[in-house]
């Protein structure tokens, strides 16, 4: 492999490895931390995409403006679902799986009304820089960048603040931090509203290069939910450790045909074979595939595996 | 929260009554009379909502502009016309579904609709076996062979052939191919490696320049939405053209992803399905200029026919800048060659209006003369061959009159042998 490939294959990997880092770090707060099978997570990526549509299109803000508004506004609409509807649920996790998904639809059906149902783009400056004989945008960079940035603000932010303390004390042991003088209920507000402000910031990042609709979200809800499941109990690092397993796993696949196998008929031009592996959907099946084994092979996910060894 | 299990003898009874209620309607199902009532119901199944929807959009607006149309000039034989429409949702468990509830509850005289040709044969062995009469009005990737089934879409031969004598004469023979992962996108990557193969006919054409192809075909799910990996094996191939089957909303996004790796300008694009989702209009022009597509509508065609109808078809939409593109512009075609066929046969009917259809019926469309072939069912056109502009439309390159479905007449002949309800695929 020449070199310019392999620098290609990195960043193929560092790409994979970013998209499912950015669809899983909301989802892994309210899913891994706080318990909540929050099945609109993939709305709040949606509306988090939304906002920059409407704040370039409608509003003419610049694009960078209209992508710090989106984790602003979804946290915000984060913390008034909470308010209005999972604070009622705590503790029953069927029921919350169910209003939640109520809320998806809801929110899925009052996009399309406003916005329609028409795919719509966000263009975006096209930049790109050369690696030997390929071309790469520099957008993918700046989304890696972007995703370890919002990765280590939150892993500070949980592991050296006041709030962070807190916020681990009460879903640790929401009775014992609320008679330490702990106002819990706040405090399952706050992180709420932050997994949802991550998820928006995800599709706010994401939306220039994928195109926005209002069933976008459906589209990314089972990666979001696979990596924080495969990533286990130590919610941060866990995630990053499963999106690191997974992304490289589906861009290896994606990219190398492993072996081909015969097929009947007439083909043109014969022989008649599929290759398995060397495309997106085989990539996509890999992923799917490596994380039913690793989930047989390490139930408790990757870092649960880790907390198992010590 | 009290929970109750489901008993399996609860469960047996509903499933007998339900069904006993799924099949009931097939018992009473009787031929409708459609001589006796005012108004005659009439049946479209797209896609309003879902991925698919950059083409059920256009789709609807050209089926309920060409419905309210006729209803205007006085209707069908005196009556009017009852459009009855279900939203399909692009998901395909919808199709069969909501044709039977056409065919049995609303007893329409005709169906028009299905969108990728993984909806249409869904359905279509509903269609076949109430023998309801069909139009299907899309682009796809040709060889159905159905006595009830009318395709006013263009097919392989109509879109490749010109698409691989041009790419062939410009951009040079090495092509890359990404194709939609359904029924469409392998059928139309085996018959466009025929024609590239030959150079742009489905035998080789005497003199012309031969195609290859670099690369492998790469087939990718309609719910990618990151082309990553894809940009970068093109980039290692380096095609002279990439031919692009790719389908539906999630789709748009490998053009811009490809032009944010500047690559718009080093490797053009042809395609059998950019633009009639209107594509063009989603992306900035600076991502797809120059791309080219063939079809037999574009809203750029000059004629009193395409004038009326973009001017009603603006005031209907409410927008001065609407574009009807060719998923538009051929459903209000299957309208109106239905309601010529119905014309002429003098009833709803589907055996004289089939007969009458199989008669060589032709007209002067905004697309230019269009005739619907009698033994292979499907529409002869004049195509298009067109770049896109730097202003979100079409500069029409090169036109070609008369051009057949040559592929699906070469096998289908549904009037020396009409009992044919199959598709055909190259061998």
């Amino acid at each position: 492999m020449s070199l310019d490939t392999a620098v290609i294959m990195v960043l193929e990997i560092l790409n994979s490895i970013t998209i499912l880092v950015l669809l899983a770090l909301g989802l892994a707060l309210i899913f891994g931390m706080m318990r909540i099978v929050n099945l609109a997570q993939g709305e709040f990526f949606t509306v988090g995409a939304f906002t920059v549509l409407a704040s370039t299109r409608y509003a003419h803000l610049p694009l960078w403006l209209g992508m710090l508004l989106a984790p602003l506004v979804v946290a915000g609409l984060g913390i008034a679902i909470e308010r209005a509807i999972i604070r009622r649920l705590y503790g029953r996790p069927l029921d919350v799986m169910l209003a939640t998904w109520g809320v998806s639809l809801l929110l899925i059906g009052l996009i399309t009304v406003t916005f329609g149902a028409v795919t719509q783009g966000i263009p975006f400056a096209l930049g790109n820089f050369s690696v030997g004989r390929y071309q790469y945008p520099e957008y993918r960079i700046v989304m890696t960048t972007v995703a370890a940035g919002l990765m280590l603000s939150v892993y500070l932010l949980f592991r050296y603040t006041a709030f962070g303390r807190r916020a681990r004390a009460t879903i640790a042991n929401p009775d014992m931090a609320s008679a330490a003088g702990i106002n819990t209920p706040r405090m399952f507000m706050l992180t709420f509203g932050l997994g949802a402000g991550l998820a928006g910031a995800a599709g706010a990042i994401m939306a220039p290069i994928v195109g926005v609709v209002p069933t976008m979200g459906v589209l990314y809800i089972a990666r979001a939910f696979i990596t924080v499941v495969v990533g286990g109990p130590i919610v941060l690092l866990g995630t990053l450790s499963s999106a690191s397993a997974l992304g490289l796993i589906e861009a290896l696949i994606s990219r190398f045909p492993l072996f081909t196998i015969a097929t009947a008929g007439h083909c043109t031009p014969p022989p008649c074979e599929i290759s398995i592996g060397g495309s997106a959907f085989f990539g996509q099946i890999a992923l799917l595939i490596f994380a039913i084994l690793l989930l047989r092979l390490l139930p408790q996910g990757i870092s649960g595996f880790w907390r198992q060894r010590q | 929260m009290a929970r109750q299990r489901p008993n399996r003898r609860d469960f047996l009874r509903t499933a007998a009554v339900a069904g006993g209620v799924s099949v009931f309607p097939a018992v009473l199902r009787h031929r409708p009379s459609w001589a006796a009532a005012n108004t005659v119901p009439v049946g479209s199944l797209l896609d309003k909502t879902g991925g698919i929807n950059i083409y059920g959009l256009p789709a609807i607006a050209g089926t309920e502009y060409a419905v309210a149309e006729i209803n205007a000039k006085g209707g069908l034989l005196g009556k009017q016309l009852e459009l009855i429409q279900y939203d399909t949702q692009s998901d395909i468990a919808n199709f069969p579904k909501f044709a039977k509830k056409l065919i049995l509850e609303d007893q329409v005289a005709v169906i028009h609709g299905g969108i990728t040709s993984a909806s249409r044969e869904s359905f279509r062995p509903v269609i076949d076996e109430y023998k309801q009469l069909y139009f299907y009005n899309i682009i796809y990737e040709g060889g159905v062979c159905d006595k009830y089934v009318f395709v006013t879409g263009e097919t392989p031969s109509q879109q490749m052939g010109p698409l691989a004598k041009y790419a062939l004469k410009k951009y040079g023979t090495k092509a890359y191919t990404v194709a939609a992962d359904y029924n469409f996108g392998h059928i139309s990557w085996k018959w466009w490696d025929i024609f590239w193969r030959n150079g742009g006919g489905l035998e080789p054409v005497a003199g012309a320049k031969r195609g290859q192809h670099v690369g492998k075909v790469e087939f990718i799910p309609l719910d990618v939405t990151d082309f990553n990996a894809t940009i970068n094996r093109i980039q290692e191939a380096k095609p002279d053209v990439l031919m692009s089957f790719l389908v539906g909303g999630a789709h748009i996004n490998f053009y811009r992803q490809f032009a944010a790796a500047g690559l718009k300008n080093k490797i053009p694009i042809i395609s059998t399905t950019f633009g009639f989702g209107n594509e063009h209009i989603v992306l900035d022009a600076k991502e797809v200029e120059g791309l080219v597509a063939c079809y037999p509508y574009f809203d750029e065609l000059d004629n009193a026919q395409n004038r009326a109808l973009k001017a009603g078809m603006k005031k209907k939409m409410g927008n001065p800048s609407y574009y009807i593109g060719d998923a538009g512009a051929e459903s209000y075609n299957g309208w109106h060659f239905w309601a010529k066929g119905v014309q002429k046969a003098g009833s709803f009917e589907r055996e004289p209006v089939t007969k009458a259809l199989e008669s060589g019926i032709e007209w002067d469309s905004p697309m230019g003369r269009v005739k619907m072939d009698p033994a292979s069912h499907h529409t002869i056109f004049t195509m298009h061959l067109a770049a896109v502009n730097s202003k979100r439309g079409w500069n029409v390159l090169e036109s070609f009159p008369n051009i057949p479905p040559t592929e699906t007449m070469q096998l289908c002949d549904l009037i020396k042998n009409p009992n044919q309800h199959t598709q055909y695929q190259p061998k």
